[in-house]
């Protein structure tokens, strides 16, 4: 199946550079969390994921077709 | 090695200045920054002084690493009793100032008294002048520091503009144009000193010891943590990435706290600012370089960094982003905090749109918005009474319940019915509202603790504290997240001794005690560890946190249980037992 990925910020360097990419998954289905395993991205980094805008677990399945953005840790404010 | 051990003493009656220790008992005890120049103030300053009068004390206070290569150790803290609040006030600058100070041979710089004239502190090693500012007084920060450079050259300044001059409580320090020493009204001290501006310039040096193990050392260091993807955030993007976590999570202040989602919110996020970005802007020994220098057709800044963002667009109904950088350049130039000045116009438009009391102008327009920085800075027209932050107008015109502030403090960038901790770490921060202090974010709403409640809120809220307030003792920039472990090692590279992680802590722990009992001595206690109605009342409007408010009970649950784990007693007043343990 296909998605959209945005690794925004320093996460990006996971992707093919530009934060936002298309992505061939060799599955019916996926875990958000299988998915960042499949592009070595590490979970300390990672702040949340978002399914087409809306703050998702770990564990959600993705279908094909879903917009995934990936955001960092910040600090301060 | 860390400190020179000496103390500038400025005193603007007489004209004069001179050189005294540094207290190297209470550089033990409070190692730098925040910490020692709150020692410095508690223990100087009579309780129930005017900030604005010439018993009032300013101090410039770098920190054991300053001026080293210590990653994100650049920083100056610049403290006094605030003219907002009348609290304790310590504020951070970054830049290159600190660094300067101390090779020029100081800790640290006290200023006493007020000049007769406008003048500004010229200091280059041990040559020490006041010279006149007559000429600079009415100008911006901006004109200042390039009439400055022009007479000094190679200095490094800071200077405060119109606001400042004219007592703002919303008056802010800038430095190399763009950076801030921003809260309370810190510019005003300077202004009731008729102090203008400070320059100085250093030749001097500091001994490393055993250059290739620190080196060796500091470089791991940064490769390993602070330039790891934990913090990078800062490099690719800066602060106005939290803009799209606060609109996810529903905490983007939008129409004077009215909403936490805004509609607008894609023209004025991280992808819109690296759309009229040109350069990256970094302070002294800091390889994260979150500043991100813009420049439209119109207009340039460096920033905008998220607080300006949050209180200046969304927060005044503005989706314009070249109209905000305007604003925020307007700001800086006469040196304005971005979060109180935003906040004023925004309650300045909910007045107006409510028919509580007219000042001409609504959610959303633009061209009284960049009118506003001129207004107030030079007190002039609705500015009259803007000029004073929300407390003052809400106090002369009405609408108490959604003046948002705490302790006469605007309030930062993150909806507290969208993150309870947050709500919590606002009512309790020493100089008011602050997001500094405490930011639980990304814990809460960015994060996965339940952000509407108040379960384990107090805990996670005296631990940021205690850990922010021993960061920006040492200092070290907020921005890079290092623990207490890390710290430790670097600190223990330069003080000549190992000191641990648990020593920080209990460091962090005391620095905080003493500015609560510095605002004890002023009156302060649980009664004002409260925040505005509107948090308790009004629920929020869209998205993800549509239909929220906090409870007051849940507050004072909160409030409760943080009285208790800091070992105060219910009216948040500290404990002769609490002072005894930590040696207060």
């Amino acid at each position: 199946m296909r998605i959209t990925i945005k690794l925004r910020g320093p996460l990006s360097k996971y992707g093919p550079g530009e934060e936002k990419f298309e992505y061939n998954i060799n599955s019916s289905s996926c875990t958000i969390e299988e998915l960042l395993n499949m592009l070595n991205v590490p979970t300390s980094p990672v702040l949340f994921v978002t399914v087409d805008g809306n703050k998702v677990k770990m564990d959600t399945e993705l279908r094909g077709g879903e917009i995934v953005t990936v955001y960092p840790k910040v600090a301060g404010g | 090695m860390a400190y020179t051990g000496k103390v500038l003493r400025v005193n603007l009656n007489t004209g004069s200045a001179k050189t005294e220790e540094l207290n190297k008992q209470w550089a033990d005890e409070y190692l730098g920054g925040k910490g020692l120049a709150i020692k410095y103030l508690y223990e100087e300053l009579q309780p129930g002084v005017d900030p604005w009068s010439e018993d009032n004390k300013l101090i410039l206070m770098t920190g054991p690493l300053t001026g080293t290569i210590a990653p994100n150790s650049g920083k100056l803290a610049v403290a006094a009793k605030s003219p907002a609040t009348g609290t304790i006030l310590d504020c951070s600058i970054g830049g290159h100032f600190a660094p300067q100070l101390k090779y020029a041979g100081y800790d640290a710089v006290i200023i006493e008294g007020k000049a007769k004239m406008p003048v500004y502190l010229y200091i280059e090693d041990d040559k020490v002048e006041l010279r006149s500012a007559e000429a600079l007084w009415g100008q911006g920060a901006h004109e200042t520091e390039h009439t400055i450079a022009e007479s000094l050259g190679d200095v490094v300044t800071l200077a405060i503009g119109q606001a400042g001059e004219n007592l703002l409580p919303i008056a802010c320090i800038s430095s190399e144009l763009y950076r801030q020493a921003g809260r309370g009204g810190i510019g005003s001290v300077m202004g009731s000193k008729n102090l203008k501006a400070i320059s100085v310039r250093g030749t001097g040096g500091l001994d490393a010891p055993d250059i290739r193990k620190v080196s060796t050392a500091l470089n791991k260091i940064k490769k390993e943590d602070t330039m790891d993807d934990e913090n990078m955030w800062a490099y690719s993007d800066g602060t106005p990435m939290i803009v799209e976590l606060s609109q996810e999570a529903g905490i983007l202040p939008t129409r004077n706290f009215q909403d936490g989602s805004f509609e607008g919110y894609k023209k004025i996020d991280s992808e819109a600012v690296k759309g009229v970005l040109k350069a990256k802007k970094a302070c002294f020994a800091c390889p994260l370089a979150c500043g991100n220098y813009v420049e439209t057709g119109k207009t340039m800044v460096e920033g905008p960094e998220y607080e300006t963002i949050a209180l200046c667009s969304s927060n005044c109904g503005i989706d314009d982003l070249e109209a905000l950088i305007e604003f925020n350049r307007l700001c800086d130039d006469y040196c304005l905090d971005t979060i109180s000045a935003g906040s004023t116009v925004a309650f300045a438009m909910e007045l107006t749109e409510k028919g509580i009391h007219d000042f001409g102008i609504r959610f959303g327009d633009v061209e009284k918005f960049l009118q506003m920085p001129g207004l107030m800075s030079r007190r002039e027209g609705v500015g009259a009474d803007l000029a004073d932050g929300v407390a003052a107008v809400a106090e002369k015109y009405g609408g108490e319940d959604f003046a948002m502030h705490v302790k006469k403090l605007e309030i930062p960038g993150y909806e507290p019915r969208g993150s309870f901790g947050m709500g919590l770490a606002y009512g309790t921060a020493d100089r008011g509202a602050c997001h500094l202090r405490a930011w639980p974010p990304p814990l809460e709403a960015f994060g996965d603790m339940d952000p509407f409640t108040s379960e384990g809120k107090a805990e996670m809220v005296v631990e940021m504290q205690d850990d922010n307030a021993v960061k920006f003792s040492a200092i070290f920039c907020d921005f890079w997240a290092l623990s207490t472990e890390r710290m430790a090692e670097v600190l223990s590279l330069f003080i000549g001794r190992e000191i641990t992680a648990d020593e920080l802590t209990e460091i962090g722990e005391r620095v905080y005690n003493l500015s609560r009992l510095f605002n004890e001595r002023e009156g302060f206690d649980r009664k004002d560890d409260y925040l505005p109605k509107r948090i308790y009342n009004d629920k929020l409007l869209s998205g993800k946190t549509e239909g929220k408010l906090m409870p007051l009970e849940e507050y004072e649950k909160m409030l409760s249980e943080y009285y208790k784990i800091r070992g105060w007693d219910e009216d948040g007043k500290i404990t002769e037992a609490k002072k005894k343990e930590l040696g207060l």
